[in-house]
Parts: structure tokens; sequence; C-alpha cells
């Protein structure tokens, strides 16, 4: 059997457990809630923002009118155009899903391997697994159940959108479509980052808070990357390269792209390598 | 004889059963065989299915904990086909050389081969070699077949048989009614059927069983016992168990272990000298000691009183005579003296031989 079957086979039983365990359905039912409250609010400020116009404004006039404020904010007029065609209360929800996603990867991935080595679960799986395998497909199950969550929390302000009429379905489809897309390599990057802490630990809450250290840890190094204006310590904190993919140029979204790809692979690999070598 | 030990490593192996004189001169390994191994590692596909004198080779191996040597240099050797115990008294070393056989673990030192291969290459392993871990927690939140069913998928199972063969082995464990039963809300003895049954899903060759009657009622113990004897013959089983008498029922032969070291190995028969010592229990009477001490071939009867009786022990030497043949002649001799007598055994039991070496 190939490591590609294995990973397969390991993934569609992780989502399985993700979305069946009490913790993932209370994660989703709290996503869900908080999200149509979010949409909700999102849509009727953009509204009620609208009626407060004096004059009722064309899509293409609001879009002008935006891109100008973007640019006296400092974007160039190329970014400044392109954001300005992104629905405000797609985006906006966009950035705050993508905000969420590392407290997601956190509270859902922290024992999914740990707890399999704490109560030896894993045993069952290593005589019949390559172990990187049982690994990388525990991986890709975390990372599915986000993007899944992210895509579950992104299609209700899309509706919401287009049942209140902010934007038009087919601008909210592409762009809402365009955007989650996006977020999946900063998706890939926190859960590589959470699954290779949690391989190296057999007891859930040290896995927890180990993790949640890591984030702190990066979370400094991005700041004063920001402070400092050091580019390259900004991306210690994935979500930060998100403005990469928003910009109108693909050189930058291929930075974001191979920052994210490594952020990802280090770890995973790390912890691929550990977890075959360590006792279970 | 079915198993045989490779030989004693240690100083402390001096006291155990001299080792058969067909192995005694391959026991001694190490480079040829790391060697031989990484080389069957490279054309694995090839040898997948080729027959093996013996299943499992230990050489040399050696396991330790920061500067806790739980295992120190244990060679052995398991015949195909037969099924073996690994004896010992808690910290002995059994679930640890348990757990370097299964590949949990890995050795610091010394050479595991399992049908030829390192118990870490799972691709040539597959399907092969099935294990009861100890203590291993089934996922609780999947059901019974959902669990067996992803693990059959994996283990190489065409999809198409899957569902026959996890019910087969539920089946075979009396657990057809669990289909549907979260892992969960198994009682232990279920719980621990189903481990079993996942360790002999699809027939493997090999099949290691880390204390399969352990905290199992006797009524379940009784029935995991009739599951391995019904296996009996049609795979290679290791089990590692501290119920000596269940040992004794179910294997052809044993390792006894004592501080991570092989005290004694070998058949069943040789570590209990079965074949050259029988047990008399005598009820309160006569104890014609001489008359027995006359017989032919005996080389030595002794007897201890205890409580309103005693035992007689009689060995003798087993090239002149076997030990049905031997019992016949002394029972004749002490029924002759007016004995009383109250039971029978041969060999002085895995119990005592165990108390007597750890």
């Amino acid at each position: 059997m190939n490591p590609l079957t294995e990973i397969r086979l390991i993934l569609f039983r992780e989502l399985r457990r993700q979305f069946r365990s009490t913790k993932g359905l209370v994660l989703v039912i709290l996503s869900v809630l908080v999200a149509t409250l979010i949409s909700l609010a999102l849509a009727y400020g953009e509204k009620k923002q609208r009626e407060m116009m004096p004059v009722e404004l064309t899509p293409e006039q609001r879009q002008a009118m935006l891109a100008e404020f973007l640019e006296k904010t400092g974007k160039d007029a190329a970014t400044a155009k392109y954001l300005s065609s992104i629905p405000q209360t797609v985006l906006s929800m966009w950035k705050a899903a993508t905000f969420t996603t590392p407290w997601l990867v956190l509270l859902l991935g922290y024992d999914s391997l740990a707890s399999d080595v704490q109560y030896r679960t894993i045993r069952f799986w290593t005589v019949r697994t390559r172990r990187s395998s049982y690994f990388l497909g525990k991986w890709l199950g975390l990372f599915s159940t986000v993007a899944a969550l992210h895509l579950a929390i992104s299609s209700i302000v899309w509706v919401v959108s287009a049942v209140m009429g902010t934007d038009n379905i087919g601008s909210i489809l592409r762009w809402g479509v365009q955007l989650w897309i996006l977020s999946l390599p900063i998706t890939a990057a926190w859960t590589g980052l959470a699954s290779g802490i949690g391989s190296f630990f057999r007891t859930p809450m040290v896995a927890l808070l180990t993790i949640f250290g890591t984030y702190i840890v990066v979370g400094i190094l991005a700041i004063i990357g920001a402070v400092k204006d050091i580019e390259f310590l900004t991306f210690f904190w994935p979500n930060s390269l998100d403005d990469k993919f928003l910009l109108a140029d693909a050189k930058h979204v291929g930075v974001g792209l191979l920052a994210c790809a490594l952020y990802a692979a280090l770890p995973l690999v790390t912890g691929a390598f550990a977890l075959s070598k360590r006792d279970v | 004889m079915s198993t045989e030990n490779a030989k004693e490593p240690s100083g402390e192996a001096k006291d155990s059963l001299p080792p058969p004189s067909d192995v005694a001169s391959d026991a001694a390994p190490s480079t040829s065989a790391a060697s031989d191994a990484t080389a069957m590692e490279k054309d694995a596909p090839a040898k997948k299915k080729k027959p093996v004198e013996y299943a499992i080779r230990l050489t040399k191996l050696t396991k330790a904990f920061g500067s806790k040597v739980a295992v120190d240099g244990i060679s052995l050797r398991i015949r195909a086909g037969s099924v073996y115990g690994l004896i010992g008294p808690n910290g002995a070393g059994k679930t640890t050389t348990f757990s370097m056989m299964a590949g949990y673990l890995q050795p610091s030192d010394g050479v595991l081969e399992v049908l030829g291969h390192a118990p870490s290459n799972v691709d040539a392993l597959r399907g092969r070699l099935g294990v009861l871990p100890q203590d291993a927690m089934l996922p609780a939140s999947e059901k019974v077949s959902e669990f067996l069913l992803h693990l059959a998928e994996l283990q190489g199972i065409p999809a198409s048989k899957c569902t026959d063969a996890v019910l087969d082995v539920l089946e075979e464990v009396d657990g057809k009614g669990w289909w549907d039963v979260r892992c969960g809300g198994l009682s232990h003895g279920m719980a621990k059927r189903v481990g079993i049954a996942q360790a002999l899903l699809g027939n493997p060759e090999v099949v290691f069983l880390d204390e399969p009657t352990a905290g199992l009622d006797p009524r379940v113990a009784y029935e995991v016992r009739q599951i391995i004897r019904r296996r009996k013959g049609r795979c290679t089983m290791v089990i590692s168990s501290h119920n000596l008498q269940e040992l004794e029922e179910v294997c052809d032969g044993a390792a006894i272990l004592d501080r991570g070291r092989v005290v004694a190995s070998g058949s069943i028969n040789e570590l209990t000298a079965s074949s050259e010592e029988i047990h008399i229990d005598l009820g309160q009477g006569p104890v014609p000691l001489e008359a027995v001490r006359a017989v032919p071939f005996v080389t030595s009867a002794g007897y201890t009183e205890s409580g309103r009786g005693g035992e007689l022990i009689v060995t003798f030497d087993k090239k002149g005579a076997d030990a049905e043949t031997m019992i016949g002649q002394v029972l004749w001799v002490l029924l002759q003296n007016q004995a009383r007598i109250a039971g029978v055994s041969k060999g002085k039991g895995l119990e005592r031989r165990v108390m007597e070496l750890t």
C-alpha cells in the first residue's frame, strides 16, 4: 500500500472523528452562531452606511470612493483598486475568520496526536501504517476540518450579504470563494505548526500549553517585526501574510504562499520524523 | 519441539535449561544477522510470502530508558507456527520486549526480526502481523464496525472483503452483536475481545498478545483461551502473561525473564522438566522411598511432608524411559507397598519453575 492511500484512509477517519466529537460539534455550532451574528451586523452596518449617504451611489461610484480612501491610507493605486472591488462585508468576515484560525487550530488540534499516544490508541495503527502517513493523515484531517469551518463561516456571510442585497451575488461568490482559497495556505501554516509541536508530547494538556506558548513567542516576534519594520519577522505570525494575498501583485502572493508553505512544511517534516523515531 | 531458545546470553542464564544442541551453533549473531536484516528490507516485496523457519528472531536485544536497562541483551528464536510465552515477574522486561517486537519501542541495541523484517518495516509486515497491545484504549467515539473496517482497509484487505473479514473475527470473539456498538460503550471484557479481534483480523501469520486475559472474569478469560487454542497451528503466537497456568496450557515454549534477562527458555516440557520428573501427592500412610529408588532409571526420589500427606518427587533418566512409562512403574511400586495416592503430575509446573528462577 502506498503512503498516499494510507494518508487518505487516515484523513477520512480523522474527519469523521473530528466532526463527531463533542468538541468538534460545539466548535461548529459556536462558529456558525457567531458568524451569523457578525455577518448580520456587518451587512446591517453596510446598509445603514449607504442609507446615510446624501445621494444613492452606483456600485462603481462606491468602489471608486473606497479606492480613493484606500490610496489615502497608503495603498498603491493598483492595490487600492483591487481591494475596493471586494465586497466589504465578505472581506471583513474573511479577516475575522482568519483571525480565529489559530485558535480553532489550537482547540481542535492540540490533542490530535498526544491523546492517541497517551492512551496508546496509536498502537492499533502503527502495525498497519507508516507513522509518517499517520501523522500526515492526522494533519490533513485537522487542516480539512479548519478549512471546512472557515468555509462554513464564510458561506454564512455570503448568504447574509446576498439576502440583504449589499452586493450582487456574482461578486459575493467570486470573491468569497477566492478569499476562502487564499485562507488555505494560512490554515496550512497554523495546522502544520500545531501538529508538529503536538507530535512531541504524550500529554494533551502539555501539548496545548506548549502550542499556546509557541503562539505567544511567534506573536511577539511578529509584533517586533511590525514595530521595527522587519518584514521577515512579521511572517512568524502567519495571519500577517493575509496582506500579501490581498495585494494585486502575483509576486507578493507568491512570497506569501512560499512563506506559508515553509511555515507548514518545517514542523510537519520534523513532526513526522520525530514520530517515526520515537517510542509509542 | 516446536520452539527453541537461541542462547543464554547472560551470567544469570547459567541456571537455565541447556539449549538444544541444534540451535546452539547459530545462536550467536550480530553483525551478520544485522546485515541480513538490512538486505531483507531492500527486497521486502519479493520475500514477503517466503516461508521462514523462525518467525521471530531476537539477537542481543537491549532497551534502556535513560540509565535504566529494561531489557539486557535478550536472544531468542521462535519457530514459525508455535505458541510462545513470555513469562516473568513485574519489571522483568516482558512488556518492553513485547513492545519492541511489535515495533512500539525502538531497541537501544541488538537485532530484531519478525518474519525476516524489522518490525518498523510496516509495508513488509502489513497484514502479516497482528498485535493486541496491553492497555491500549479503543477509540471511544467509533463504532466497533467502523474501527475494525478502517483497520482492515489499512492492512490491505480488499474493500469488497473487509466486511466479511470483520464479521469473521467478530464471530471468532463472540462479538457479532457489537457491530453498531460504540467502542466507548464496551465493557472491559468486550473491549479486550475487540482488541483480540483486531489482532486476528485478516488471519495474520504472527500474532502478539500482551496480557490477553488480564482483568477478565474467569468465564471471559476461558473464552479468550479458547480463541487462542482455536488459532493454534494457524499462526505463530507470542503471549506475554502473568498467568502461568494459562501459558502452560496453551504454549509450546516459553522464555522466563527476570530483570531484563532470559533466565530460562525452551519448550514447556523442558521448562517444567516434565520429561524427567514426576510429582505424586500421597495421603497419610507408608512412603516406600527405597522401593521407588530401586525402580529402573530412577535417579532420585524425595518426599516432603505437608499437612495430611506429602509430595513424592521422582526424577529419572529421560533417555531410559519416558514420563508415562515411569509413572506406571512408580505407581505400581507405590500400590504394592500400600501407599495412598492422591494425585500425579508430570514435571514441576511452570509456576514452581518460575518461582525457582526469579
